[in-house]
């Protein structure tokens, strides 16, 4: 295959010469890097293809062998489903589909199943695969829009957004009501500390842990230890230049709270809030929000 | 322990094709005589084992052998190139090769490579039992199979695998470790099977139990968003003093304390010096580092073995070489050469006084060598990145070359020249973390490997898309490499 591709311009040198045998020690290293890489991709999408006509089939048998509602009793229950498979019946069957044989439990190909299968489907939950992301690099619509397809979709590689194709989490904005929010946006979640009943922002937790389990190295001895020695009063706390440094990167958490430390910033609504300082304002409304998001954490445990 | 791929037997076709279903199914003899030509074809050209390659004829300077991929036809002992299968099928009727570079099934009458998940199992990693007993064994496995699969719960698809670690202020360096772990699949089989128990465990601010926490809450359902280690981090500070406070951290000495902690919290681990551990964290992170110390008078080897749960490899000492041009042609430092390095005899100086038992306890010149005696599930390698001075200590920073795929053979104590299973050595990159920034202040992330060969770069809750030549390229500070075939490990447990 390769010979016959490239034979018009290689140059020809004659046998028994050391450039024979470095071009041709070139030529074929090359032909089994390639030769490699087309097997790997071929073993992938010949066994996914394999697998998808496997499952149609075993899908369409277990159609057939539904049981009518009323003998459902008699006959085990597949928990997981909620459907009542009639096992003998399907033991017993015999049915064909373009790509396969479903003979007596077992499942054999029919053709090859690069020709006959022309959609991935997922061994679990039996739906379709993707094969394109859905946004960012190299993306595509879905084949059928209306379509449920396999959760497990290929990775978005989109800039600003991550893997499943959400942007990253900011700091929630206290100026904001629930409702009123842009969904779209994730925002920190918070967590309880270990320690004392209070909740915090993500990125803010190990910074409280420290005063409350008093390691502080300055003052620890004098520090106040009790909960109520709010963290958010401290020092440099969520004041407006935490709001502002909330999307752009938890990366340079070299701790340095300083607010010149500011990257880039992602979207519009957030800029206005962090225009107005007023610490005392912001640290109202954090509380509250604190406390709401207290109860939202513990009614989703 | 069954592996989440067996559970897959179920949405396996019962033969690679129509042809090799028709041809297996004829006759009980044949097919067995079959599955034994495959399983030693399979076996003869299974990269690393040793392995005599074909004889080249030296009768002047003639193209005698070719490299390219060899088809092995699996019912005479006749190997052609691709282009002359047909004419041998032609000729003699068989149908079935097995190709030498990726060892994959060819059909003839298909025309393409096919992949049969039964002869595939004959390959399988428990591949040890296979010759005394073969067909006994797998002909049970299947109803064993079957049983994992209607029994297993399923994870909702998802990208899996795919979650953030949250960053809870100057915590990086708990996120990149944690990522490395949850990536690891013994770690997950274990926690997620209840390998610790969290509700029964009595000890105080226990790090398994911070640990299995964190190893739930990441499989858990359909979630996509970061995950949170906070008990862990919490029972981190409560443990140790030196851990503890909202402050950076080294990554490396949170691997060890962690790996530590997961240790002695483990029910049956003893640290007792002269006694082997059999628990199942020293399994996983603990090998054997021996150290060799040869008196050059009399030629005696005095051994000393100690556990040790990652290696830290000299960063210097291959940049050092560079300068003065004594290094191999490369321009970078490899990962290789840090090996070599680490694991090179180097001489004791006379004045360090090795004294000899066998020369009367004198002092006499004397060589050490480090070698690995046994090597971990899950080998951390950190590369040590500073240099020290008498004032200050430097981050030295510059690429070191890593492979994707890491044979340890060389580095072991055992010598080349025996024939071993070569698939005990072999590691495969599980994660790279990278530190940027200077000796005292920086952040952490990771690359780590998701699936077969996706990668993604963790940076604390934000998980994005990797390609392989991205991740080669970081100036790596811990690599974590976990071994391919788990067989030791399936054996004890």
């Amino acid at each position: 295959m390769a010979d016959s591709n490239g034979g018009g311009r290689r140059p020809i040198y004659p046998a028994g010469t050391i450039a024979k045998v470095s071009s041709d020690i070139l030529n074929e290293t090359f032909h089994n890097i390639i030769h490699d890489l087309v097997a790997k991709v071929h073993r992938e999408e010949k066994v996914a293809r394999m697998r998808s006509a496997v499952v149609v089939a075993r899908q369409k048998a277990e159609e057939e062998a539904i049981l009518p509602e009323e003998t459902a009793s008699k006959t085990s229950v597949d928990t997981k489903r909620e459907i009542v498979l009639d096992h003998k019946k399907l033991s017993g069957m015999h049915m064909e589909t373009d790509a396969a044989v479903y003979d007596r439990g077992k499942v054999f190909l029919k053709g090859n199943p690069l020709q006959t299968v022309k959609e991935v489907i997922c061994p679990d939950c039996r739906l379709p695969r993707l094969l394109y992301p859905t946004a960012g690099a190299s993306c595509r619509a879905p084949p059928d829009a209306d379509a449920e397809y396999c959760s497990n979709r290929p990775l978005i590689s989109k800039q600003g957004h991550d893997v499943h194709g959400k942007l990253y989490a900011i700091m929630p904005n206290p100026k904001k009501k629930k409702g009123d929010r842009d969904s779209t946006i994730p925002e920190m979640p918070t967590t309880k500390c270990p320690l004392c009943p209070r909740y915090f922002l993500m990125t803010r937790l190990a910074q409280h842990l420290d005063r409350c389990m008093n390691l502080s190295g300055r003052g620890a001895g004098t520090r106040n230890k009790t909960p109520t020695d709010s963290g958010a009063s401290n020092g440099n706390s969520p004041t407006s230049s935490s709001a502002k440094r909330a999307h752009a990167d938890a990366d340079d958490d070299d701790g340095s709270p300083s607010p010149t430390k500011k990257k880039k910033k992602l979207n519009g609504p957030k800029k206005g809030s962090s225009n107005k300082p007023g610490p005392s304002k912001l640290k109202q409304s954090f509380t509250a929000e604190d406390n709401d998001d207290d109860v939202k954490s513990e009614n989703a445990d | 322990m069954a592996s989440l791929d067996s559970a897959t037997l179920l949405s396996e076709a019962a033969f690679g094709c129509e042809h090799l279903a028709a041809f297996l199914n004829k006759d009980e003899k044949i097919a067995s005589q079959f599955k034994s030509a495959f399983r030693s074809k399979d076996r003869s050209l299974a990269p690393y084992s040793k392995t005599d390659t074909v004889a080249v004829q030296t009768s002047g300077l003639r193209t005698v052998e070719s490299l390219k991929p060899k088809s092995h036809c699996l019912s005479c002992p006749e190997v052609c190139l691709d282009t002359e299968r047909q004419a041998h099928t032609a000729e003699t009727g068989h149908t079935f090769y097995i190709e030498s570079r990726t060892r994959f099934l060819h059909c003839q009458k298909c025309g393409d490579f096919i992949y049969d998940h039964g002869l595939e199992r004959l390959r399988g990693p428990a591949g040890k039992s296979h010759i005394a007993d073969g067909r006994s064994i797998w002909a049970e496995d299947s109803a064993s199979e079957l049983y994992v699969k209607n029994n297993a719960y399923k994870n909702p698809c998802a990208k899996r695998g795919a979650r953030g670690v949250w960053n809870m202020g100057q915590t990086c360096y708990q996120a990149v470790i944690v990522q490395a772990l949850l990536h690891e699949p013994s770690l997950n089989a274990f926690f997620l099977a209840g390998g610790h128990d969290v509700h029964t465990c009595q000890e105080k601010n226990c790090l398994a139990c911070g640990t299995a926490e964190v190893f739930m809450e990441f499989n858990s359902g359909e979630r996509n968003e970061a995950v949170s280690a906070a008990t862990l981090l919490y029972n981190g500070w409560e443990l140790s003093k030196e851990m503890a406070g909202y402050r950076q951290q080294d990554a490396h000495e949170y691997f060890q304390f962690l790996v530590n902690g997961l240790h002695s919290s483990t029910p049956g681990h003893t640290e007792v010096y002269n006694k082997k551990c059999k628990c199942f964290f020293h399994q996983v992170f603990y090998g054997e580092l021996r150290s060799s110390v040869k008196c050059h008078k009399c030629g005696q080897t005095t051994n000393t073995d100690d556990p040790m749960a990652d290696l830290s490899l000299d960063v210097q000492q291959q940049s050092k070489k560079r300068k003065i041009g004594r290094s191999t042609s490369s321009t970078t430092g490899t990962l290789l050469g840090c090996l070599d390095s680490f694991t090179a005899s180097e001489d004791l100086h006379a004045d360090a006084a090795y004294h000899c038992e066998k020369c009367g306890n004198t002092p006499q010149r004397a060589s050490k060598r480090l070698q690995i005696r046994k090597l971990p599930v899950i080998l951390c390698m950190q590369l040590k990145r500073y240099e020290h001075t008498f004032s200050s200590s430097e981050k030295m920073d510059g690429h070191i070359d890593f492979p994707l795929t890491l044979n340890m053979l060389p580095y072991t104590v055992r010598k080349d020249n025996l024939p071993v299973d070569m698939s005990q050595y072999i590691y495969d990159l599980s994660t790279v973390i990278v530190h940027e920034g200077t000796m005292d202040t920086g952040h952490y992330f990771a690359y780590t490997r998701i699936g077969d060969d996706k990668w993604v770069l963790m940076d604390d809750n934000k998980v994005t898309v990797a390609g392989v030549a991205d991740v080669l390229r970081q100036d790596a500070y811990l690599l974590f490499y976990s071994l391919r075939s788990l067989r030791g490990e399936g054996k004890t447990k």
